[in-house]
This record gives structure tokens, C-alpha cells and sequence, in this order.
């Protein structure tokens, strides 16, 4: 067909199903249509399903004039929306058409009282302005909106977990470049130049090899992600914020977005080039710690004559006592300091120039590291060129530094490739092989390159096929010793708990609540609280059996024993002792049970430090891990919603924040969204210190906010059980009161979850979360955003099969994460790629 | 090498990376679109400006002069304590209050809210921000944003690059620098001397060999990954737009002396974060600048004036207390120094400072906890001839600062109706356009 007969055939098309249309739209329509269809042959050309629904012609017309213009002509112009004037999408209206785009997604329109379309009309009318947004759009820098991770519950639940969809091709997902986490940079950095512990099994909480290197979030409330080198070796520190001084550090590039919910999104981070400019300085300050150790301010060298260090951080100056505050006492490195080894050592052994077998030792070093591959031959000898030159110009150090610098900044360490290769099967798609395939493997579940078993694999040709990938994936998750930071991360960012420390409290409003602040200290507290749910999850993980119910209503709570008494009193974010019904030793495996006791031992009497991994590790670097099981009265506390760092996270500086809560629960557990808040909505409560929260909120009653905060206030209003740091509320007179003496109502209801046995009233928390927890449809929910995590993007209709096979494997094996992880990890949306049409 | 290159790939094609970003871009990029850009009329030339945001706040009280009605000359006005600095400027100086941010939900810090025009949002910038909306409609320079960032010593050495108050677009945030040895080498390392210009050269080699590398893989990838390894050349572009430039650059350059390598306070690199924005104007690095006191955000430290509080609990103090003073007479001490930067500086028939205008305000409104109701400016300067000087001028009828940055496009020669507000501007804004009332 040429380019002249699919336009003709365009036109005839548009022409036939708009016989019946009424005039005026089926001319004021047509430009619009033209985009339309244009985009429902682009989508039938690579997506061809096998049902009649869908081989059907589906009219955007008749979409509009069925469900849109009786409310939306310019005479009605209900909501104050004319989409007569929205002929066609174009850069002017791309806002208007993105409402649209957002209201028809969210089965916001047609109104539930109106009749609703079926879900492949919907389905193909949204796709259709979807591709009209990207056209329009093309030279102001595309619409990605729906590529975003806020965006994922936007494709058809229904239509993912139904048979109603036959997808005639199989899942793939768009050839790319993923920007290399800035934790896993850096964990890649640590590995290179610190003396990580292998992992212990006797001691879990210990932090080892692999583990994610720490953000402080001390002096900035968007974290402070950087390492410090040298840190390996440092001894004493109890001062939080003697951590972030005087270290020289790296800091790998800058941080990811702060938002809510997953981030890790492949079409969402570029590597900048300000930010190369930051690698090169990171680059080098690695570099020439590895060669000629670090700068180091002469205070941060102990010396154990001088300094007598206790573990509450005071030291002894001439016999005199001085405080944890002098940062001098509180960060110092250990006598014999030692720097992991490189070949840098050997070659800086004798004072002659870098040899060309030193060299060819090195650069593979230093490449398979960063790059998780060798070097190819050409890239070798380029790279041992420069080298050679840049040591010949500058001397031994300085041109060691500059010369290994660019394997640093190689595109492939701060991108991990993912194109696959080999001939394109049917479908156009390719597998991801050889170094791509390894590192997408390692790169789904650690911050590592290929282990040695994944690299020998490869070596050998067995890692080809899915076999093999099943093989690999089922061994690195069997493997203790392999530290998977990864999938933690997808459970921060699934619940969102870990922003508690971002949240900036109102001095007055923590001491209504009997919290005193006091700079550092409240947000030390902060990160205690985020460490407990991390190990909370860590606990819920290692049983592996319905891993998401028992998230969500778990009566366990893993409990970092304060270290003094005074720090209880601080911050006793759990109510009195005697709530605590039941001590359970099963986690006394996350306290170390020997060599220590409370008063007697300092940092004298370890030869190495240990850290404990901690959220934010500039704490107990000595000691042990004093972690605590506890059970709560089911009457207290139900899983994760209803931990401290949960609550505070979706709380704001003074309050509890029932529609960041109530927002959670309808996204994450629901599948279901809510329109974005226009740039200049004013959403501010009324300023009535003394009332409750839900007579505060009063005002999203109005007609005009009640349509969206429907969707989420009855949801976050059951956690007033809980004042804004967590604590459970106190009883007078056996009900509930808050911190002004008003009887807390706790009471909610779920509202058009599109699931009508989910639907209802609640009388609490508990009872809510009860209810999600049993339901099927929100541990798809669950599968979804896991899905999302591991693929690094939205899931679309094509990835239907993944999604069921993954929910299945999940429930075949007993609510199993770890089948859940396998499944995806093996399936054809993780390990094909279909190139990109530009 | 990029410090908020003007690079239409970086500046157009990216996206926003959050929720509640909007591709769409519905104001700005289209503007750099249709490239329609006219001059002022008249033969007015404004050519830069300088935008220098206090955090913590800026009240009312600051700027308050005694018996002044609206449109009244400032020349023989005793100003307040607070900005008395500023007195030899007073013919340049224009207070304007009675503008109000409520919708910017303010509250410690407006971030990109402050410069946007919409509410607050630390993360993802909605939309363009108006010293980035300046950027494209006056002359183009090799920087087209300069934004500096100011803080304790330990935080400008740990976040040496930081986002919070300007954006090019949706999700699309401006670099702003806050290690002024960093910022020295980008700008300056090309013509500079001793340990900067070896370690600039040294990086630029290794930047070479780097884009040599990438430029060889992107080779053998498809249109998508190519794109992604631009940022690995852009060291070679930017070298070659201020190529020419190297002169100027010789001759504005500032004396790389122990303020910067051995700071003992963190005034010292307040101080040089200054002189670098004022070298690179008069070079003619950048003609935007935007000065962040504070990055933005709602902490801040001045040990070196002798004051031992810092952090988020300054903003618990009035804005008239003491402390407050001595931070804002610094404040406005550098104003000063910047003024009469650029008006000992010859341009055209006049001084740079004829072209200029400074603006002066928080990225808070006027105090830590508001709602955004009062929030006050200072100018400094005509722009070129297009706007007033030397006046109080009080804002009747309820106007958002989003009206004062309409009235600064005009003034540049881009009338518009309403910047950022879109479709709520009747709920916030009782006027359309700009201030007339502070245009020439």
C-alpha cells in the first residue's frame, strides 16, 4: 500500500464510521481522528489481539459522542469542559486532551451514574489520545506522562488479570538504557576501596559486602548519598553528625527524585553533564585513595594514648572528660590502617613506571568492576594508552589518576545497556545475551556486577536460554550470601515508610505530643524507626508465606532497643511497656549474644569496627545489634500501615495527613488513582489548632473536592488512631482521645474501588486494613507494582500474561515474594527487548 | 560541560521525572519554539538580570519607609535598618509590596513555587521558573542561568550541585552550584592559572578521551542510547562557545586566593560565590543569575558574622530581630557590592548596570510559617529603561507575584497575560498582565 492509499484508506475509514455521527462533530472531529487512527494502526501493527471486541472497529467518535458530548458541548460545558473545541490534539490543548486522558484512565468519566464503556472501547479511545498527546507533543519534548511511574494504575486492571484480552504478541520491553542507581554506583565505589565484610549469617544485621552504602539525612531533608572514604576503618563514632563532616567522600551522582513511590524508572534519569563533571572529582578522589590513601585531617588518626573512648562517646583529653559534641572524639580512624587492595598496589610498590603487564592487569580491574564486563581489545589498549601518556605528562600518581579516571565515567558504568542481540524473532524482538544479560540479572536484585557464579555461567555458554536464567535467578535468591538490596528497596518504595526522616516536624506539635526536638536527635529517632520496619520486612521475607498479608497485619514489630533511658523517654514512639504483651526471642539472632554487655565494652576491645545496618549508619559502628522482637495487641498495631515510620512518612509537619494515607491505600492496595491537583489548587485546612483532623477536613466536603477526596480521605481517616509520630492514641474513659481531648473517630469507607465486595464501611484501621488484606484484586495490585519495580517502567496491555503468571506463581507457592521475583525475572518482558521506533 | 547550558536538547527535550509533572509544557517551551522574539520598544535594551532569594523570609517590616505612599520617589527616604545598606542606591531602588503568593502554599520554602508563580514543590518543578523564562527572551549567552546556592560550609562542600528554585520547564530543574572552587574551574579554569588550570585541564583530557569513548560506543547504538551519551561531549561544546571569550574571561577572572581554597567561615565562600556571579556578568558568561542565600531551602548559616544559631531554627525568630538584621544588612551589603560591580563597568553609551535589574525577595513569602498572603520585592535598577526605579510602589488589588514576573517579561519585550497561572488566574489574579504601574 502506498503512502497515497493509506491515507485514502485513512479517509474512507473515518468517513464509514462516522456515517451516523451528527454533522457538525463528524467535521469538527476529523482532524482529531486522523490522529487517532493513525495511532490504532501504529498499536495494531505491533499489538494484534485475537478477540472479536478488538477486531472490531472501535470509533473514537462514537466514544466522544456517546459518553463525552452530552455533558461536555459547548451549551452544557459541565465542570466548566468544552470538548468541542478540542478538534484535534495540538500543542496548544495538549492540557485539556491530558484530562481527558487522565479522567477516561481513572474511570472518572463517564460519571458511575452514566453509562460506562466496555474496557477495550475504553482501553483503545485512551491509547488513541495517548498517541495523539505524543504527536503533538513531538517537538516540545514528547508526552511521557504515562511512561511515569504515578501513572502505572492507569492501564485496565480488568483487563490485565482477565482472559477477555488475547494478546497475539508476546511481552517485550523497549530496547534502552537504564541509568545505573546511584546506590549501586556507589556500592561499586565502596567495593573498590573498602574492607567489606563477607556476610555473616550469625549476625544478619551486620552490615557486609554488597550491602547499600548509608544515607545520612541529617543536614538535608533530601539525603545526603555519598560515601565516605576511609570509613571502612573508622572507629568510635556516636555522634550522628560527626559522620557527614570531615571525610573526604564522593558523592556519585545526584540523588534520585524524592517523590512517593517507585523511582528507579528507566525513562527517567539521565546522566547530566554537570553531573559528569561532579563524576570526574568523585573519579578522582576514589582513584587516589586506592593509590595513595586519602587526606586525612590528622585529628581523625586515633591515638589510643591520648584518646580512651567509652561507648557513650565521651573521651578522656589529659585526664579530662570532654562530650560526644567535640567532633574530634567521635570519628577517628584505627590504628594499622590498611586500604583494600588493588593492583595499584603493586604497582606503587617501587618507584618505577607502570608497567605494560601491570597496566593489563589493572584496566581489566578497574573496568570489570565499574562496567561489569572486560574490556574489549580495542578498548583495552586505548584505555593502557592513555594511561601511558598521562603518567608520561604528569608523573607516576597524578597520571595514574587522570589516565584510570574515564573507566569511571564509561557509558556502560553509569548506564547498564539493555539491547539484546541475535536475529529478531517474529515479533521483532530480541533476548538480551552475554554481558547485558548477566547484568541485568545482577542488577535486578543487587547493587553488584555478576558474580562470580553468574560471570563463570556466562563464560561457559550457559546462560542463554530462560532455563539458564531460572537457573541463576532461583540460585542468587536461594544464596544468603548474596546480598539483594534491591528488593527492600522495592518494599521502601512500594510503602513509602523510608521518607519518614524527610518529614519536618513543627517543634510545638511534637511537644503536644510529648516529643522534645532537638535538631539531630529527632531525626537519629527517624531513622531508627525506618530501620525497624526494614527489618520488620527482612523478618516477613525470610518466612516467605504471605508475604503481603502478613505485611499488611502482622502483629510484630522489630524494636531497636533505645541505648540509654533517656532516649526511651525521648522518644517512646510505642506506647508504655505494658502494652507490650509478648516478648519473642525468634529474632534474638539480630543481637549479637557475645562479647558484649551494655556498660563494660568500648571500641578498645574490637579490632574492627562493625556497622550495623542501619538505615543511616552513623550509629553503633561498635556494639551490637540491638534489634527486638515484640508483639503488639492486635488492638494496636496491624503491619506496616500502622508502624511509626509509615505514619510520620504520611504525615506532614504538624499532623496526620489522612489524604496522603488515604492516597496510599487507593494506589497502592486499590490499583486505583486519583486525578493530579491542579499547579494552583489552594489545599489548606482551616487553622483550628484545637479541632480534630476530620473537622478540619471538613472543607474537602464541597461539592467541587469531594469528587477526588472521596477517593481518599475515608481511606486515611482510620488511622486517627494514631496521633502524627505514630503513637497510639490514649483511651479516656475507654475511648480514644487526641492531644486535645476530642473522642477520636476512626471510622472510614471504601468508595468505588471498582471491586463492589471491597466496597463498604469501616469502623477503623484494623478493620480496613483486614479487609484489603484478604482481597485477591489487591495483591494483584501488589504483582503490578512489583512488576513495574523490576521492569523499570509501566506495565501495558501486552505484559498481561507476565502480570497473571507472576500473581500465580505468587499464589501456587504460598503468597511466596521470592516466586513472585522468580517468575518475573524470567519472563519475556524482563529478557526480550523490541527496539524503539524513533 | 554544562552549568545550565542553553542546549536545546537538555532545555526542551527533557521531562518531567515525577508526579504532577506535565510534558506539555504549556507556556514557555512554546515560546522558544516560534522564536518570536521582539525587542522592546523604543530602543530599550535590558539585557540581564539578577535575582537574589533570601530564605527564611523577607517581611513587610523590612522594607517598611515611613509615611511613603505608592508611587512616591524613594531618593530622600530613610530607609529601614534593615536595608540601609542600600542607601546609596536609592535611586535605583523600587520596594514593591502588596503582592501575594497564597497560591504558592509557601511554608519554609515556596522551592521552584518562589520563581514559578505555582505551589510549592521541593521535588518536581511544574513549569518554568522566571529567571529560566528570562533566559530565553533576552540575549543568549554561552551560561544561560547561573544559579548559586549558599549554605554552611559542610553542605556547600557536600552538595556541591543542588535543584530547589529554577526550572526550564516541567520536572526539568536548573542546576544551581554551591562549591564556588567547582564553579571557578567551570567558568574560569580555561584561562586560569596554577593548580585550577592544570586540574581544569587535566578533566578536559579526560572528558576528551571520555567523549572519544562514548562517541564510539553511542556508534554502534540505536537512535535512543545516542541520545542519552550527549552529556558525555558537552565538555567540548561549551570549550568552544567561550573559546572566543577567553580575554573577557582573563580579564574579569577573580584572584583564586584562600577565600576559596581555605575558607574560614562560610561568608568566605558566600562572599565568593558573589564575585564569581559578578565576573561572570561582566564577562559575559551568563546575563541570568540567580543568587539562592540559603539554597532555597529554609536553613542557612553566617557563622562568619558572628552568629552561632543556623539551620531551620532561624526562621523561628522574627524578621526584625537582631540576628535577622545582621543577616539582611549582609544581604544587602552585597546588593551593593553588586551594583556598583556593574556600574563601574562601561556598556554601550552607559554602565552594565543601565541594562540590569536585580530583584531581591525570599523563597518564603515573609517569614518561616506563612501563608503567603504579603510577600514583598526589591528592585534594583530600570532593565534597560523599561521599568522604574527609585520608587515604593504598593500593588492594589490583590495581584500574585506571578503578575510582577508578566510585568518583567513586558519589560523584555514578551507581553503575556498571565505567567504560570493557567487556567486559575481569575481565582488568583483580579488584573490580567503586567504591573503597569512599575513599567517605564
Amino acid at each position: 500500500m502506498t503512502e497515497f492509499d493509506e491515507e485514502e484508506a485513512l479517509i474512507s475509514f473515518i468517513d464509514r464510521v462516522s456515517v451516523n455521527s451528527y454533522r457538525k462533530y463528524q467535521i469538527m472531529l476529523r482532524p482529531f481522528l486522523i490522529h487517532v487512527i493513525c495511532a490504532l494502526l501504529m498499536i495494531s501493527a505491533t499489538t494484534s489481539y485475537g478477540g472479536p471486541a478488538l477486531a472490531g472497529e472501535v470509533s473514537q467518535q462514537a466514544f466522544i459522542e456517546k459518553h463525552c458530548i452530552e455533558c461536555h458541548d459547548s451549551d452544557t460545558e459541565k465542570g466548566g469542559f468544552n470538548i468541542e473545541p478540542l478538534t484535534s490534539v495540538t500543542a496548544a490543548n495538549t492540557v485539556e486532551w491530558q484530562k481527558v486522558w487522565e479522567q477516561v484512565s481513572l474511570k472518572e468519566m463517564p460519571p458511575t451514574k452514566k453509562e460506562q464503556p466496555v474496557h477495550l472501547d475504553r482501553m483503545h479511545f485512551v491509547n488513541g489520545v495517548i498517541a495523539g498527546l505524543q504527536e503533538a507533543s513531538k517537538n516540545q519534548g514528547g508526552f511521557h506522562e504515562n511512561l511515569l511511574p504515578t501513572k502505572g494504575n492507569y492501564v485496565d486492571h480488568e483487563l490485565l488479570f482477565s482472559d477477555a484480552v488475547k494478546v497475539a504478541e508476546p511481552p517485550s520491553t523497549p530496547s534502552r538504557m537504564w541509568r545505573i542507581h546511584p546506590a549501586a554506583y556507589l556500592v561499586k565505589l565502596n567495593e573498590l576501596v573498602h574492607n567489606t565484610p563477607e556476610y555473616n549469617p550469625k549476625y544478619p544485621g551486620q552490615l557486609a559486602s554488597g550491602d547499600p552504602v548509608m544515607v545520612s539525612k541529617v543536614n538535608t531533608d533530601t539525603g545526603d548519598l555519598r560515601l565516605s572514604l576511609g570509613s571502612d576503618q573508622v572507629m568510635g563514632i556516636r555522634n550522628g553528625s560527626g559522620w557527614t563532616g570531615d571525610f573526604p567522600s564522593v558523592r556519585p551522582v545526584q540523588s534520585l527524585s524524592q517523590e512517593r513511590g517507585l523511582q528507579d524508572f528507566a525513562v527517567m534519569y539521565e546522566v547530566t553533564s554537570d553531573e559528569m563533571q561532579l563524576l570526574v572529582t568523585g573519579a578522582k578522589a576514589v582513584l587516589k585513595h586506592m593509590i595513595v590513601g586519602s587526606d586525612v585531617p590528622d585529628y581523625m588518626w586515633r591515638d589510643p594514648e591520648k584518646y580512651k573512648l567509652s561507648r557513650t562517646s565521651t573521651k578522656i583529653v589529659d585526664g579530662k572528660k570532654q562530650t560526644s559534641a567535640d567532633r574530634e572524639s567521635t570519628h577517628l580512624y584505627i590504628k594499622g590502617y590498611q586500604r583494600k587492595y588493588s593492583p595499584f598496589m603493586d604497582i606503587m610498590e617501587t618507584e618505577v613506571l607502570p608497567t605494560q603487564a601491570q597496566l593489563e592487569k589493572l584496566v581489566p580491574f578497574l573496568f570489570k568492576a565499574l562496567t561489569g564486563r572486560h574490556p574489549r581489545v580495542k578498548e583495552l589498549n586505548e584505555q593502557i594508552s592513555f594511561i601511558q601518556n598521562e603518567v608520561k605528562a604528569l608523573g607516576k600518581v597524578e597520571g595514574l589518576i587522570v589516565g584510570c579516571a574515564p573507566i569511571f565515567l564509561h557509558p556502560e558504568a553509569l548506564y547498564r545497556y539493555e539491547f539484546g542481540s541475535g536475529e529478531p524473532d517474529p515479533h521483532g524482538r530480541v533476548m538480551l545475551a552475554g554481558d547485558e544479560l548477566a547484568n541485568s540479572i545482577a542488577g535486578a536484585l543487587t547493587y553488584m556486577s555478576p558474580d562470580p557464579q553468574l560471570q563463570a555461567a556466562l563464560k561457559g555458554g550457559e546462560l542463554k536460554t530462560r532455563e539458564d536464567v531460572l537457573r541463576e535467578v532461583t540460585r542468587i535468591m536461594d544464596d544468603g550470601s548474596i546480598r539483594k538490596p534491591r528488593i527492600l528497596r522495592f518494599f521502601q518504595e512500594y510503602f513509602d515508610y523510608h521518607r519518614a526522616p524527610s518529614i519536618c516536624k513543627d517543634t510545638q506539635s511534637l511537644k503536644a505530643v510529648g516529643v522534645l526536638e532537638d535538631g539531630n536527635y529527632y531525626n537519629l529517632q527517624m531513622n531508627y524507626l525506618v530501620s525497624e520496619t526494614d527489618r520488620l520486612i527482612e523478618y516477613i521475607l525470610e518466612s516467605d508465606r504471605d508475604v503481603l498479608r502478613e505485611l499488611l497485619t502482622t502483629d510484630k514489630s522489630v524494636v531497636r532497643v533505645r541505648p540509654t533511658i533517656k532516649e526511651d523517654n525521648y522518644f517512646n514512639t510505642f506506647n508504655d511497656a505494658k502494652s507490650i504483651s509478648f516478648y519473642d526471642n525468634t529474632v534474638s539472632k539480630y543481637r549479637k549474644k557475645d562479647g558484649w554487655t551494655k556498660s563494660e565494652t568500648g571500641i578498645e576491645d574490637i579490632e574492627r569496627p562493625i556497622f550495623i545496618r542501619e538505615y543511616w549508619v552513623s550509629t553503633s559502628v561498635t556494639g551490637p545489634s540491638p534489634w527486638e522482637m515484640l508483639t503488639f495487641p492486635a488492638t494496636e498495631r496491624c503491619g506496616i500501615l500502622t508502624q511509626p515510620s509509615w505514619l510520620i512518612a504520611h504525615s506532614d509537619a504538624m499532623d496526620n495527613h489522612a489524604v496522603f494515607r488515604g492516597r496510599w491505600i487507593r494506589e497502592r492496595l486499590l490499583g486505583g488513582g486519583v486525578p493530579e491537583v491542579p499547579i494552583t489548587v489552594d489545599a489548606v485546612l482551616p487553622d483550628e489548632p484545637k479541632e480534630s483532623l476530620r473537622h478540619r477536613m471538613r472543607v474537602t466536603r464541597a461539592k467541587e473536592c469531594w469528587r477526588c477526596h472521596q477517593k481518599m480521605d475515608p481511606l486515611g481517616l482510620p488511622f486517627e488512631m494514631f496521633n502524627h509520630v505514630g503513637k497510639f492514641r490514649k483511651t479516656k474513659d475507654g475511648k480514644q482521645v487526641d492531644e486535645n481531648g476530642n473522642p477520636v473517630d476512626a471510622s472510614g469507607e471504601i468508595i468505588a474501588s471498582g471491586v463492589p465486595e471491597l466496597d463498604g464501611k469501616v469502623e477503623d484501621a484494623f478493620e480496613l486494613i483486614h479487609r484489603l488484606a484478604n482481597s485477591e484484586h489487591v495483591e494483584q495490585v501488589f504483582v503490578r507494582h512489583a512488576f513495574r519495580y523490576w521492569m523499570g517502567r509501566n506495565e501495558t496491555i501486552n505484559d498481561a500474561p507476565t502480570l497473571q503468571a507472576a500473581h500465580k506463581a505468587y499464589q501456587d507457592n504460598g503468597g511466596s515474594m521470592k516466586a513472585l521475583i522468580i517468575s518475573l525475572l524470567t519472563s519475556d518482558s524482563f529478557l526480550y527487548r523490541k527496539p524503539v521506533q524513533n | 560541560m554544562k552549568i545550565n547550558t542553553l542546549n536545546r536538547r537538555d532545555i526542551i527535550k527533557k521531562f518531567g521525572a515525577a508526579a504532577g509533572a506535565s510534558a506539555a509544557t504549556p507556556f514557555y517551551t512554546a515560546l522558544a519554539e516560534d522564536k518570536k522574539v521582539s525587542p522592546p520598544q523604543g530602543g530599550k535594551q535590558p539585557k540581564r538580570v539578577v535575582f537574589f532569594l533570601q530564605s527564611q523570609g523577607f517581611s513587610d517590616a523590612n522594607c517598611a519607609v515611613k509615611g511613603i505612599t505608592s508611587g512616591k520617589s524613594l531618593r530622600s527616604e530613610d530607609l529601614p535598618v534593615f536595608i540601609d545598606p542600600l542607601a546609596p542606591h536609592r535611586d535605583k531602588l523600587t520596594i514593591i509590596q502588596g503582592l501575594h503568593g497564597r497560591h504558592t502554599s509557601p511554608a519554609h520554602s515556596a522551592y521552584y513555587g518562589c520563581l514559578g508563580g505555582y505551589r510549592r514543590n521541593k521535588s518536581t518543578p511544574f513549569d518554568i521558573t522566571i529567571d529560566c523564562a528570562l533566559s530565553k527572551v533576552l540575549p543568549k549567552a554561552p551560561v544561560p542561568l547561573l544559579s548559586v546556592g549558599m549554605e554552611s560550609l559542610n553542605r556547600m562542600k557536600q552538595v556541591p550541585i543542588f535543584h530547589a528554585t529554577s526550572a526550564w520547564g516541567p520536572g526539568d530543574k536548573a542546576s544551581m552550584i554551591c562549591d564556588p572552587t567547582f564553579l571557578y574551574r567551570l567558568m574560569f579554569g580555561s584561562v586560569a592559572t596554577g593548580k585550577q588550570r592544570k586540574t581544569y585541564d587535566e578533566n578536559s583530557k579526560m572528558l576528551d578521551f571520555i567523549a572519544k569513548t562514548s562517541a564510539e560506543s553511542a556508534g554502534t547504538l540505536p537512535e535512543s542510547g545516542r541520545k542519552k551519551l550527549d552529556p558525555f561531549s558537552d565538555i567540548s561544546t561549551f570549550r568552544d562557545s567561550v573559546s572566543s571569550m577567553s580575554d573577557s574571561l582573563k580579564t574579569y577572572m577573580p584572584e583564586f586566593d584562600e577565600k576559596y581554597s581555605a575558607p574560614q567561615h562560610e561568608t568566605d565562600w558566600h562572599d565568593a560565590m558573589l564575585d564569581l556571579t559578578i565576573a561572570a556578568l561582566k564577562a559575559g558568561l551568563t546575563n541570568v543569575a540567580t543568587i539562592n542565600s540559603g539554597c532555597g531551602e529554609f536553613y542557612g548559616s553566617w557563622e562568619g558574622l558572628g552568629i552561632d544559631q543556623r539551620g531551620h531554627s532561624l526562621g523561628h525568630l522574627s524578621m526584625t530581630s537582631d540576628i535577622w538584621t545582621r543577616i539582611r544588612q549582609y544581604n544587602m551589603r552585597m546588593l551593593s557590592k553588586l551594583v556598583q560591580a556593574l556600574e563601574e563597568t562601561p556598556e554601550g553609551n552607559g554602565t552594565m548596570m543601565d541594562n540590569t535589574l536585580i530583584v531581591y525577595t525570599s523563597n518564603n513569602a515573609d517569614k518561616q510559617h506563612t501563608n503567603g498572603a504579603s510577600w514583598p520585592f526589591m528592585t534594583l535598577g530600570n532593565f534597560g529603561g523599561t521599568m522604574q526605579e527609585g520608587h515604593y510602589m504598593k500593588i492594589e488589588n490583590d495581584r500574585p507575584i506571578n503578575s510582577f514576573y508578566a510585568t518583567l517579561l513586558e519589560a523584555a519585550g514578551h507581553p503575556v497575560e498571565h505567567f504560570n497561572l493557567g487556567g486559575a488566574y481569575e481565582k488568583y489574579d483580579t488584573g490580567k498582565g503586567a504591573l503597569r504601574e512599575l513599567l517605564a
